[in-house]
């Protein structure tokens, strides 16, 4: 099945029960969010038989055991998610492809000839890019091109500036542009709009509450800052303890923390391979990991996105033909891999990767930056997601912007190679240590969602409950409405696709005037003819945000024509499955 | 009036079938069909112009000796393995382990890493329970003593109220709060450029702006004695780089004439590629001023 097919598969027909919320829009007790509706139900598909069977046995113990227990069989349930993965282009009318080539070859096409004309007509504007005293341009205007001409002309959907806490509403401080997007001014005014842009999966990011409360008070006792590497004067009790914590949260021996996320990946991959190892990585890894992988000198291989053949092919060449040209064995080998992909919202297969790693031996590296804190019954990431130990995976990354509302990252892993990257590794001798309030809210949101804070011990489950409620319902009714979604069901980020670059702006546009925000993405970060939008899921938006956004969404996908599968949901659906 | 005949030869009667000989006189037909094709092309191309049959001549024999040349293959000399050989590889290797045992100096000094407690200022207390006397702190950056100050602690406590703690997305997406903006306004300022922009940890902005403007063809001078974000970024930049004596500003001068006299050389036709001189303000590793005054007149000179 295609994976636009992905968000409704797992998700048995239910239906939702309406909790008493609070301000926050966090159900108040013990939620329950999934209870099977009668199996004639018409308003979802209708899995395999096989599968309504597990689920209807899962939901006999379930309607016994409180809300995460269902959550996990439903999680459980899905087969392993790459199974056979049919690319989602071919569901895609081939119209919708040829429109897009033909949209960039128009834009292309007019950027060289306004250049061109540019060049001649106005000179001055072009300074930049010309020799001029024997300097050479900054920025050759090829290079640019993208940058001035196609980008520019949607810059206006991008580095929104905002003011205030990004939750699940953020004010968008308002701006305009009378010269084509070059410069911008501020109109003055503050609009409040619906997020569905910011990395607040789990709704951490507030300016009250215990957790704000806590690093104030984390401020008053350490200072504001340590002005110090972590080799020299930087590490203090604060920073210590928290990593004891990130460890224990993970479920490995210790961990490292480092004061940025991109900067985890770019300076600890160099120091635990160089010149003689491989790094096989998936194609469409973070650019961090890309970094990391050049900065240490090893040798990289690609294998094909989530694909365990294409993985399982390069281990076994790679492993028998050794290094380039000498053929020497391999000193290690790395395979780096994404916890959960944010362009696509699909997880790595871990369970075929670790099958894969007990064979041939080679280590294992996982970003968890989305991941983490958001995937799993205790949401304790991939790992806790497909029930895998921990200590199978060699080194665990991830960061804390997304799910715990602060900043930076972490490694974790077991105490021999901690230690060694202690001293070894770029950001433990070179790079500040992490500032006190962006610890100590780490700190006060790993312990509310562990359960361990006394006050608010019910609080970490609740968030965790209602963010796999809230990504659940929103893929599935976008997939109901006829857009083609991507990703895993479970997931909470969720693209949509777009494809035509006419489309791109029009609906960060359209969205902005219907008062919500979101992110649009195109190339360089996905394949040139899938742009898409992505939505991010946060346990602080209500049901009642989240059918806004919906409603207006289903508007503006009128609008535009973007519902592909509009009435052909259930044929195509229903015909792979009988193959 | 008969037409006037061509040169060529009259065309040879063909043979009767059912000859014996028919296979003899059809291949000599054939033979002799082409070579005459062939004498009337070369005929009808010469056109009073030797030099274009000589060309052509010499195009056909530089094709003949490129497809008769030796080939080799460059990328893949990768030898061919049946699959029972390759699992018995796979078997085989052992890889080294990740991470390599600490030697007994990296043990103690990972043993005597000193653990503070408290806030980081001009005096700190470390947390080992035997030392709880404030001690200097010569070890932190604090050149101006704001760790000390109450000031910016309050104003810590107010934005910590007004924007909680995370910025919960890149700076593209909707991550860039008017603080940001103002901050970036301030910095311009005080430095007296027209724009600045942020980054969040220090390495990282070395590791991106460098990289960015000097690509793969450029050229880098640099200092001997710039510290390790500078080294990675140049590395990460796959540029042609060159390095100059610590603060030496005569071997500055040198690479730098060299390196003009290079381009000069290469011709006009290529593109000239961007040049850079990479130095720090102020050392992190040897605590040196670098000579900017002269750095200048070099750079507006070369």
């Amino acid at each position: 099945m295609g994976k636009g097919q992905r968000a409704t598969q797992v998700y048995k027909s239910t239906e939702f029960i309406e909790h008493a919320r609070d301000s926050d829009g966090l159900i108040n007790g013990p939620a329950d969010p999934f209870k099977l509706a009668p199996s004639n139900s018409s308003s979802l598909l209708v899995d395999s038989e096989k599968a309504l069977k597990a689920s209807k046995l899962s939901s006999a113990s379930a309607s016994v055991e409180p809300a995460p227990t269902t959550a996990a069989a439903a999680t459980s349930n899905s087969p392993s998610p790459q199974a056979e993965r049919p690319s989602e282009l071919e569901s895609v009318p081939s119209f919708i492809l040829v429109t897009t080539y033909l949209s960039f070859l128009m834009l292309i096409v007019f950027a060289h000839l306004r250049d061109f004309f540019g060049k001649l007509l106005h000179p001055e504007e072009y300074v930049q890019l010309r020799e001029q005293n024997g300097y050479a341009p900054m920025v050759s205007d090829f290079e640019s091109l993208w940058t001035r001409r196609l980008y520019g002309r949607i810059r206006d959907c991008f580095n929104r500036p905002i003011t205030g806490v990004a939750g699940g509403h953020v004010n968008l401080l308002e701006r305009v542009s009378h010269d084509a997007n070059a410069t911008f001014e501020f109109t003055g005014r503050v609009r409040n709009v619906l997020n569905l842009a910011s990395y607040n999966y789990l709704g951490f990011a507030q300016s009250e509450g215990p957790c704000a409360d806590k690093v104030e008070q984390a401020m008053r006792e350490n200072g504001v800052t340590q002005a110090s590497t972590r080799a020299e004067a930087g590490t203090t009790r604060l920073l210590a303890e928290t990593e004891d914590m990130v460890a224990r949260f993970v479920g490995t021996e210790a961990s490292l923390i480092v004061s940025m996320g991109y900067a985890t990946n770019a300076l600890n991959i160099p120091a635990l391979v160089s010149r003689g190892c491989l790094i096989i990585s998936d194609e469409l890894n973070h650019n961090s990991l890309v970094s990391g992988a050049r900065l240490s000198g090893a040798t990289i291989r690609v294998f094909k996105h989530n694909n365990m053949q294409s993985l399982e092919e390069q281990l076994r060449r790679s492993i028998s033909q050794g290094q380039p040209r000498t053929h020497r064995p391999w000193k290690k080998i790395l395979v780096v891999v994404e916890g959960l992909y944010s362009m696509e919202g699909e997880f790595c297969d871990l369970p075929a990767i670790v099958r894969l790693r007990r064979r041939y031996g080679f280590y294992l590296f996982v970003d968890e930056a989305h991941s983490i804190g958001a995937l799993g019954k205790r949401g304790r990431g991939v790992c806790d997601h497909f029930n895998i130990d921990p200590h199978d995976v060699d080194v665990l990354m991830g960061t804390f912007t997304k799910s715990f509302g602060a900043a930076g990252g972490y490694i974790a892993g077991s105490k021999a190679l901690i230690n060694y990257l202690r001293l070894h590794s770029h950001s433990a001798v070179y790079a500040e240590a992490m500032s006190v309030p962006v610890l100590a809210q780490v700190s006060a949101s790993m312990r509310m969602i562990m359960g361990e804070d006394r006050e608010h011990a019910l609080e970490g489950q609740q968030r965790l409950d209602q963010l796999a409620v809230n990504a659940r319902y929103f893929a599935r009714r976008l997939a109901e409405m006829g857009f083609m979604t991507l990703g895993d069901s479970g997931s909470p980020v969720v693209p949509l696709l777009l494809f035509s670059p006419a489309k791109i702006p029009a609906f960060s546009r359209e969205c902005l005037k219907r008062k919500i925000a979101v992110v649009v993405v195109s190339y360089p970060a996905t394949p040139i003819i899938t742009g898409r939008v992505r939505f991010c899921i946060s346990a602080s938006h209500t049901r009642e945000d989240l059918d806004y956004a919906l409603e207006h969404i289903s508007e503006i996908g009128d609008l535009l024509m973007i519902k592909f599968h509009q009435g052909k949901t259930i044929e195509t659906t229903e015909t792979k499955k009988l193959e | 009036m008969d037409p006037p005949l061509d040169t060529l030869a009259p065309p040879t009667p063909s043979p009767p079938a059912g000859d014996p000989a028919t296979e003899r006189g059809f291949f000599h037909t054939a033979w002799d069909f082409s070579f005459r094709m062939g004498i009337r092309y070369i005929k009808s191309s010469y056109k009073d112009d030797p030099f274009r049959t000589f060309l052509e001549l010499c195009l056909i024999g530089f094709i003949i000796w490129y497809i008769t040349k030796q080939k080799y293959n460059i990328g893949t000399n990768e030898i061919t393995l049946s699959d029972k050989e390759i699992d018995e590889l796979v078997d085989d290797w052992k890889p080294e382990p990740l991470v390599p045992d600490l030697t007994e100096f990296e043990r103690e000094t990972l043993e005597k890493a000193i653990m503070i407690e408290g806030p980081n200022g001009t005096k700190v207390r470390l947390a080992s329970a035997t030392n709880s006397k404030p001690l200097l702190n010569f070890a932190s950056y604090n050149f101006l003593g704001f760790l000390d100050n109450p000031d910016i602690e309050n104003h810590a406590h107010e934005t910590l109220r007004k924007y909680g703690v995370g910025s919960c997305g890149p700076p593209g997406f909707y991550g860039t709060l008017d603080v940001h903006m103002e901050l970036e306004k301030q910095v311009a300022a005080f430095i007296g450029h027209s724009t600045a922009i942020l980054y969040s940890q220090a390495f990282a902005a070395t590791l991106s702006v460098i990289p960015c403007f000097s690509k793969r063809g450029d050229i880098i001078v640099a200092d001997e004695g710039v510290n390790l974000p500078i080294q990675q970024a140049i590395v990460l930049s796959r540029s042609k780089v060159y390095w100059y004596k610590h603060n030496d500003m005569a071997d500055l001068e040198r690479i730098l004439k060299d390196v003009n006299k290079q381009l000069h050389g290469r011709g006009a036709k290529n593109v000239l590629p961007r040049k850079f001189i990479i130095t720090e303000g102020l050392f992190q590793n040897t605590g040196d001023i670098t000579p900017l005054k002269d750095l200048v007149e070099l750079k507006h000179r070369y």
